[in-house]
């Protein structure tokens, strides 16, 4: 991996990897998919969600899994509009860089 | 360290967070190495990192400040103010800048070493702090032709910075002398600005006499010339050649306003500047 992930660029990811699932997903599920795609380190995920949460992004719920409680998160209403935004961002800046790596006009 | 040492470690560097954050955080870290199982136990606290990374982690997400210093690499969350001293584990080789810290420690088994680790980091953590700034900006960029003309810029202004300190400094020294002398060149500036003003005024009035007056004596002159031709058309003439003046006059007046006020500011400012002026014509 040579380029680095900035704050609002994991957010997306986040945002995006939790809305996969209509019911939410647990942290150590959510940590496994971004690090699928990222490789980033295993305790920089909890301030993430744990700011998506506060934002409104997400919400939590507990939910019983083989004896004991997890914490599942759930993308919002919020969360979904915050995710197209960073989608369209996305969208332009990375078409941005690409025009220039293969030395397009536009 | 096991799992338990782990965590027990964790409470203990939480505590001085509030009891409801250190809570959710705890369970989130608890949850986690039991969806991870007792086999990964040893991996996960490797990838975790230390205690006093963890915890250090939470501390910043808690207070607002996670994501802005530091950037998200292969190597982790990378943050000066997070970095530790810790000999390279193989999982890391391959991020350069690891390795090229190279810092001293005690254990390279991976093993953590709470109270060593824990005065260790610390001392890192304020002084990399400090460093942080500059450090990083000054490594990242060096060479980089925006980040050497922003560097330009940086010394140029602070350059203007100190000699706006070093005048004031001079003016506060020159204060006997210079009341006095202040309060003579604004006498004259304001002698000057009056004679120009009341110029003015001369010049206003001036058409407004000539011009009425020229009218008049057309008046005059017309009715005259019922009774006597060539006076009539005398006082007539004079007339129109005192209206003509009249306008001529006003029209220089108004030519020489709009171009010689403009110019009389200039100047001045230019005067007021010559202290700050680097050589306009030197580069």
């Amino acid at each position: 991996m040579v380029f680095n992930t900035g704050a609002a660029l994991l957010d997306g990811i986040v945002l995006a990897v939790v809305s996969r699932e209509p019911e939410g997903t647990y942290g150590y599920r959510i940590t496994q998919d971004v690090r699928y795609a990222l490789e980033v380190s295993e305790s920089t995920l909890y301030p993430v969600l744990r700011r998506l949460q506060k934002d409104g992004c997400l919400e939590c719920y507990d939910k019983e899994y083989g004896g004991r409680n997890r914490r599942y998160y759930k993308i919002t209403e919020k969360g979904v509009a915050q995710l197209n935004l960073y989608r369209s961002e996305w969208e332009i800046y990375s078409s941005k860089i690409s025009a220039i790596f293969e030395n397009r006009s536009s | 360290m096991n799992r338990k040492e782990y965590m027990e470690q964790l409470a203990y560097l939480l505590q001085d967070v509030p009891d409801q954050e250190k809570e959710e955080a705890m369970q989130y870290y608890e949850d986690y190495f039991e969806e991870a199982g007792t086999d990964r136990e040893k991996e996960v606290m490797k990838e975790l990192g230390s205690p006093e990374k963890v915890a250090a982690i939470i501390k910043a997400g808690i207070a607002g400040n996670f994501g802005e210093a530091g950037e998200y690499t292969e190597c982790g969350y990378e943050d000066e103010r997070f970095r530790e001293e810790k000999k390279v584990p193989d999982v890391f080789a391959g991020c350069a800048r690891w390795e090229a810290d190279g810092e001293e420690n005690s254990n390279g088994t991976g093993k953590y070493d709470g109270k060593e680790q824990r005065k260790k980091v610390n001392i890192k953590k304020e002084k990399t702090e400090k460093k942080a700034e500059t450090k990083k900006t000054e490594d990242i960029f060096q060479g980089d032709p925006f980040f050497e003309k922003e560097k330009r810029q940086k010394r140029e202004k602070t350059n203007t910075t100190k000699r706006i300190l070093l005048l004031i400094l001079v003016a506060i020294f020159l204060i006997p002398v210079g009341i006095p002398l202040l309060a003579g060149v604004a006498g004259v500036m304001i002698g000057i600005a009056a004679v120009i003003f009341a110029l003015i005024l001369v010049g206003i009035v001036l058409i407004f006499v000539l011009a009425i007056l020229g009218i008049v004596f057309i008046g005059v002159g017309i009715a005259k010339a019922f009774v006597s031709l060539p006076v009539g058309l005398l006082c007539s003439g004079i007339g129109c050649l005192m209206t003509a003046l009249g306008i001529l006059f006003a029209w220089l007046c108004i030519g020489a306003a709009v171009k010689v006020v403009p110019w009389i500011i200039r100047k001045f400012v230019d005067l007021c500047s010559i202290p700050f002026q680097r050589g306009r014509y030197g580069r």
